[in-house]
């Protein structure tokens, strides 16, 4: 019996032999650095359906896009003519002439910018062509897909 | 004096106005632009997909046949030659000069009423059943110059047009 009695001191012993005699504390910092930035999705192509001589304007098609940036940085957009290396921040509005159907036509954007929520922001380019142009095409219908300047650039600044 | 003070800070503020926007950053995407042009009158794609370049003239709407060569020449005698079943028309071209005068685009196509043969194959045409399998049109213009005329009946008076089509 006094052999048992001693085995469960010793077991006690074992279980408690965590306690620490005393502790002390201190704090540390966090250092975070958030480099803020935006990221544009790619731009949906702006397509114009035409008639030679038309009488009204013709809207374009497409043109969609989305920004996402850090939250609350605002933004602007801009765009450019040609794809050529972007030169920030880009022209409110541009215009061309197609050099395949020989048909101008101006480039706007839905907004002139924002504020990030974080989420993505959706946006379009828009695009105008005037009425009573007359276009180059020898056959009953064109496209320009052989323009050398039917791609631009839009760029977001932040 | 106090312009002198400002002197030190003057290109500060010069290079302030005239540097770099204050953008931190940016992107940019590229954006294509696709357009397709049709000829007055035809019937084109009317919408966003581009259609690529054709090699010969076609027919612009289902079944009609089109010739727009020699257009605005005086003069010209242009023929139009089509298979079978297509109907053949002149029509303005919006904005030509053709539209608008005596009544805007003229269309003519020869009546089958004496052939009762073909009446029930002519029934299903979608232009009506005074258009045959296989039209002709023509539209005649008087020259002002002779004054003589087909006829000198009132009605036959010359017409002078320019065609466009």
């Amino acid at each position: 019996m006094k052999r048992i009695l001693t085995a469960t001191a010793i077991a006690a012993a074992l279980a408690a032999g965590n306690a620490q005699a005393g502790s002390t504390s201190g704090t540390f910092n966090v250092s975070v650095t958030l480099t803020s930035s935006c990221t544009l999705s790619a731009v949906t192509a702006v397509d114009f359906a035409y008639t030679t001589l038309q009488a009204g304007a013709s809207t374009a098609t497409g043109g969609g896009f989305s920004v996402r940036c850090t939250n609350t940085l605002p933004y602007t957009f801009g765009l450019q003519s040609g794809n050529g290396a972007a030169t920030p921040p880009g022209a409110s509005t541009i215009s061309v002439t197609d050099n395949a159907v020989n048909l101008g036509y101006s480039l706007g954007l839905s907004a002139a910018g924002g504020t990030a929520d974080g989420t993505l922001q959706p946006y379009s380019v828009t695009g105008t062509m005037a009425g009573g142009q007359v276009g180059t095409c020898a056959v009953a219908s064109c496209t320009n897909g052989a323009a050398t300047n039917k791609t631009h650039t839009l760029i977001v600044n932040y | 004096m106090r312009s002198a003070s400002l002197a030190p800070v003057l290109p500060a503020l010069m290079a302030l106005l005239a540097g770099a926007p204050s953008w931190a950053g940016s992107d940019a995407k590229n954006v294509t632009v696709g357009i397709t042009l049709s000829q007055p009158g035809g019937g084109g794609s009317g919408g966003v997909t581009p259609v690529p370049p054709q090699p010969s003239q076609p027919s612009q709407r289902a079944g009609v046949c089109y010739s727009r060569s020699l257009s605005e020449q005086t003069g010209a005698t242009v023929q139009v030659v089509c298979d079978s079943g297509q109907f053949v028309s002149i029509e303005a071209v919006p904005g030509q000069p053709f539209l608008g005068v005596h009544g805007g685009a003229f269309r003519y196509a020869m009546s089958i009423d004496r052939d009762r043969s073909l009446y029930e194959a002519a029934a299903k045409d979608p232009f009506g059943w005074r258009t045959g399998w296989g039209t002709v049109t023509m539209l005649r213009l008087y020259d002002v110059q002779h004054a003589g005329g087909p006829g000198d009946f009132w009605a036959d008076r010359p017409l002078e047009l320019l065609v466009s089509f």
